[in-house]
């Protein structure tokens, strides 16, 4: 039989595990956002301190893992109102709200002063940056108030190939700002074929995604329409000799990869409001090979540019 | 004011487990950030 003992219960509930802490830090978006770091890191011309290199990983993983902090501590309202997002330790009451804002904003502030002790003072800004656009313009200012929330927005997630760069070179070139508009046209259509599933989720919360506000089929149009504009964009940096045909060639395939899922999702069977008779299957393959395609079109960059 | 009401053993072990897990991450950031730091000191002593 379960004993009492001295402890209050009130303590338990606020005990938060390891594991809380570093939900609090979304580990699934970090991975993409170091990865395209690294890329952007290892394809700048130069050289950095294997040691340094690591450094400035760390940061912008901590620095991304920051920002989702203080987006968790914002957004812990409309959290609470999602399925997806309900179980996240504030709306779980598993982390008061100050803690996790705290945590952020110790973060944030550690990974760009050690940025910038590491590496340079344009990586450090360039991070702090980055930090500020996901909090204060997307988080705080866009997300609850247009359906464009995500178009701009995406510009926060675009940023760490030229941070990475910025960190080898100590300033911008022409391919890492190609990089970060690649990055920036592929946003919207990943993260509109997550809403056209999700829209219930969205609409619960009082969140003016584009599915909620403009529909389903303005919002496959508009998945397509940005993927058309991705697509040649993405072989601008082997057009301007910034890559070879390695990446051309991935990019190319990758493309029409992603213009293929597009269309599908475009196609989709569905009733006269739009709505998906197929439980949205296109959009969600279609959300599963964005990820594939950035990760790929970033690792061809790399392979590229190191051994090409 | 109403005290809290007391803690059953599972969970008092609950908790004694989660703190532990939170000490742990935390002496493996503190002991990460140590390590890097001086590393990052012996390169830029270095010039690198």
């Amino acid at each position: 039989m379960a004993e009492p003992t001295s402890a209050s219960a009130g303590a338990a509930l606020s005990a938060a595990s390891a594991g809380d802490w570093l939900a609090l830090l979304k580990p699934r978006v970090m991975t993409l956002v170091v990865f395209t770091g690294l890329v952007g890191l290892l394809v700048a011309p130069g050289r950095l301190h294997p040691v340094l290199a690591v450094a400035a990983i760390v940061c912008i993983a901590v620095a991304a893992g920051a920002a989702g902090a203080i987006n968790m501590w914002y957004d812990r309202d409309i959290d609470a109102v999602m399925r997806r997002t309900c179980r996240r330790p504030i709306p779980a009451g598993r982390i008061e709200p100050a803690e996790a804002l705290g945590f952020g904003i110790v973060l944030a502030a550690g990974s760009v002063l050690v940025m910038a002790l590491a590496t340079n003072l344009v990586a450090a800004v360039l991070l702090a940056a980055s930090i500020a656009f996901y909090v204060f313009v997307y988080t705080m200012w866009l997300k609850r108030r247009t359906p464009e929330n995500i178009v701009i927005g995406g510009a926060a997630g675009a940023f760490p190939p030229l941070i990475g760069w910025a960190a080898v070179t100590g300033g911008v070139q022409p391919l890492p700002l190609l990089l970060f508009a690649i990055i920036f046209l592929w946003t919207p259509p990943h993260f509109w074929c997550l809403a056209l599933w999700a829209d219930g989720d969205y609409a619960r919360a009082g969140i003016p995604m584009l599915p909620v506000v403009a529909g389903a089929r303005a919002t496959r149009r508009r998945i397509l329409l940005y993927t058309l504009l991705l697509v040649p964009l993405s072989l601008l940096p082997w057009a301007l000799g910034e890559a070879g045909v390695v990446y051309g060639g991935a990019a190319a395939a990758l493309g029409l990869g992603f213009l293929l899922a597009a269309w599908r999702v475009l196609r989709d069977r569905q009733d006269a409001r739009g709505v998906s008779l197929t439980g949205d299957a296109p959009a969600k393959a279609a959300f599963r090979f964005s990820i594939v395609y950035l990760f790929l079109l970033f690792a061809a960059l790399a392979v590229d540019r190191l051994y090409g | 004011m109403q005290p809290p009401p007391p803690l059953t053993r599972e969970q008092s072990e609950d908790l004694r487990r989660r703190r532990r897990g939170r000490n742990l991450l935390l002496f493996s950031a503190l002991l990460a950030l140590a390590l890097l730091f001086y590393a990052m000191s012996m390169v830029k002593l270095r010039g690198g």
